[in-house]
């Protein structure tokens, strides 16, 4: 298997950038500490341009511009005007916080977005985790093979006795203890079993890194 | 004598390089979510629109993006009309990369047409609220700065009810859970979804209730949807590698258990 | 008008979107939309603010020769330059062969990428020397680890491929996933979703006010 070293410096350039990320677990180092600031001010930047151009400028700019662009009546301008200026004084608003005396202004951006979060996911978390998980428990257990019904049961008793580990209150003792001791055990399960696909999905990460490394850097196919 | 733990860390780039360059031919079979997940996309009918949703960025992409490629090829493949979004702001370019280099492959793919990639919007949860009213309201403008409400493929399915499959490939949040919250109780449409490993347990109990059609989880997962669709792609050639590095994970576990026994013991 | 006028705007934007979930017709789901349009707009500037910040307190550090500066200038650097080059190339920014996709592609994709594979390493070093079998509970935890980690790759299959198809490692550990790990899930689901509701009422009504302090309540009344 002989190397064919790829000819362009873009290729280049990341994998230098991947070997000094890789380089921290040695030890830090200068390298490593440069490539870290780097990335957060390339983030920083990159995330800057894509609000400008994906929200502020098609939602707001354009939009305020075209408003007085000749080709719309006063009734047109006075029907669009309000769903242009709530959006763009709320989002001036925000820059109040750069100054410690206006910071109290936004305030009112922050409530807009708190509101509107805030019920968005009381609908969103009561349809679908709550009563859609609800009516998926409360279905009837028998019905299928065996297997099947066996495994409704233990999913039942599972989500039953995990309900009853988080509201156990003061600890209960002796007969009481058994429910909340099985939903302790039932949590364990689903805890290993998510550290397991964790650690998955860590390896994954480095198995990509090492695909561009062995395979886009250095051509060994 | 305490273990270096740099020792360990050579160990493991070693069980993961040295299978990438010779991989071992191990059995794939793919799980029955993965095969729902095949499933939902095969019965989609031929010219409905396709959402897609491509929450991940570059750090996830050793585990979505093999399985964004293949969803991209089943659902061009079978002639729907696929309509990209992605609302992780790292996102879009990756996808659209996937998406035009998989399109590339159905010539008669016309972007704007049979296939686009709205791009990115900031927003999150509001962004999917506001599908319902409009995917062109939500979406303004697509990735390459073009007017949604001028595009073929918009015009076609103007409302997330319009949809005939959302798929979600997501690295977190939002993702694929943000998605059922907000949109599937809205707008009623089948939801299938890739995730990474780390996510995976997460939507469980989703798949169970039948909220989820189908489910990818992490590299594995991407591995068996390209053996079922007879794609030669990065996540099988990988799962040597996860393979032998899982098997070292566990010879770890149990190495240090004995270790803390052995130490236990002593005292 | 400083605390309540927020408060109040909190409690119109909540029910709106709240109401709006629930009933689709044009007199909510107009105002619901032009809300949420609001929060996205100021999501977006919240960008752009927090780069202004990024850049304002390290040029700060750079220009009073603060400890890690030279670092600080980088930064600075790399977020001044892929503004600008963002900027210059306009809506299309980020599509194949601007400035701005290729700083994507070769800074950025990479670094974001090598950075989490990092966690590959650590998570082994955990596994050494912090999940270690000591008693009922964590043998439960560290056995379902090691079904999943196994059972999910091809040599899981290859190591039981001698075993009727029930007790192979690959239907093991999808037995575990869809039953035990997903019953315990659904109850933590269920669980957070009416912390959720709780904590989303206590909000709408003004109890809980993360935005505007709770300055003017008695003391001890804070969490009631």
């Amino acid at each position: 298997m002989t190397p064919h070293l790829s000819g362009d410096p873009s290729v280049w350039i990341a994998a230098l950038l991947t070997l000094a990320v890789l380089g921290f677990l040695v030890k830090d180092n200068p390298a490593w500490r440069i490539v870290e600031h780097l990335f957060a001010g390339v983030a920083a930047g990159w995330f800057l341009v894509v609000a400008w151009w994906t929200v502020l400028v098609p939602q707001v700019v354009r939009p305020l511009f075209a408003l007085g662009d000749g080709h719309r009546d006063a009734r047109a301008i006075a029907l669009a005007l309000p769903g242009l200026v709530m959006p763009a004084a709320f989002g001036a608003l925000l820059f109040a916080r750069l100054d410690r005396r206006t910071a109290w202004l936004a305030r009112w951006p922050l409530a807009v977005v708190l509101g509107v979060y805030t019920g968005l996911r009381m609908a969103g978390f009561a349809q679908a985790d709550l009563i859609q998980q609800l009516r998926a428990t409360l279905r009837p257990l028998a019905g299928g093979d065996a297997a099947t019904t066996a495994n409704a049961i233990v999913l039942v008793l599972g989500v039953v006795t995990c309900l009853l580990f988080f509201l156990r209150g003061r600890e209960p003792r002796g007969v009481r203890a058994v429910p909340a001791r099985i939903g302790s055990a039932f949590l364990m399960v689903a805890f290993g079993a998510a550290w397991g696909f964790t650690v998955m999905s860590r390896v994954s990460l480095l198995i990509g890194r090492f695909q561009f490394l062995l395979f886009d850097w250095l051509g060994l196919r | 004598m305490k273990l270096d733990r740099r020792w360990l860390y050579l160990v493991l780039a070693l069980l993961v390089a040295l299978p990438l360059l010779a991989p071992p031919r191990l059995p794939l079979a793919a799980s029955p979510p993965t095969r729902a997940y095949r499933d939902a996309i095969a019965r989609v009918p031929h010219g409905a629109t396709v959402l897609v949703a491509c929450d991940f960025d570059p750090a996830s992409a050793a585990e979505l993006a093999p399985m964004a490629r293949a969803t991209f090829h089943q659902l061009l493949a079978g002639g729907c009309h696929v309509v990209v979004v992605s609302l992780w702001s790292g996102g879009a370019p990756l996808a659209d990369r996937l998406l035009r280099e998989e399109a590339a492959a159905f010539p008669g793919a016309r972007d704007g047409v049979d296939y686009v990639n709205l791009g990115y919007q900031a927003g999150n949860e509001a962004v999917m609220a506001r599908l319902a009213g409009g995917i062109a309201t939500a979406f303004p403008a697509d990735h390459a700065g073009r007017p949604s409400r001028d595009l073929p493929i918009v015009a076609r399915a103007r409302t997330a009810r319009d949809v005939a499959l959302l798929v979600c490939l997501s690295a977190g949040w939002p993702g694929a859970r943000e998605w059922l919250q907000q949109v599937q109780g809205r707008a009623g449409i089948p939801v299938i979804a890739g995730v990474t490993g780390t996510s995976a347990p997460d939507l469980t109990p989703y798949l169970a209730s039948g909220q989820l059609r189908g489910l990818l989880g992490g590299m594995s997962g991407a591995a068996e949807y390209e053996q079922l669709l007879g794609v030669a792609g990065p996540a099988a050639r990988g799962m040597g590698a996860q393979s032998l590095a899982h098997a070292f994970v566990v010879l770890c576990i149990v190495g240090g258990s004995l270790a803390g026994l052995g130490r236990r013991r002593a005292a | 008008m400083r605390r309540d006028g927020p408060l109040f705007v909190t409690f119109v934007a909540a029910l709106v979107s709240l109401v709006a979930f629930f009933v689709p017709h044009a007199l909510v789901s107009g105002p619901a939309d032009a809300l949420a349009g609001t929060a996205v707009v100021v999501l977006a500037c919240g960008f752009v603010l927090g780069g202004i910040q990024l850049v304002r307190v390290n040029l700060d550090a750079v220009v009073h020769r603060r400890e890690g500066w030279p670092y600080r200038l980088v930064l600075v650097v790399a977020l001044v330059a892929t503004v600008a080059a963002g900027f210059v190339e306009g809506p299309g920014f980020a599509t194949a062969g601007t400035r701005s996709r290729w700083i994507y592609d070769t800074v950025y994709a990479p670094l974001a990428a090598s950075i989490l594979a990092l966690l590959a390493f650590f998570v082994v070093a955990a596994a050494f020397r912090a999940l270690r079998v000591r008693s009922v509970a964590t043998a439960l935890l560290a056995g379902s680890a090691v079904m999943v980690l196994l059972g999910r790759v091809p040599l899981g299959a290859w190591l039981t491929a001698a075993l009727p198809a029930p007790l192979r490692l690959p239907s093991l550990a999808g037995w575990i996933l869809d039953v035990p790990q997903a019953a315990a899930r659904r109850a933590l689901l269920m669980s957070a979703a009416v912390g959720v509701i709780a904590a989303g009422f206590r909000i709408l009504v003004g109890i809980d006010r993360p935005h505007v302090g709770n300055d003017d309540l008695p003391p001890g009344s804070e969490g009631a």
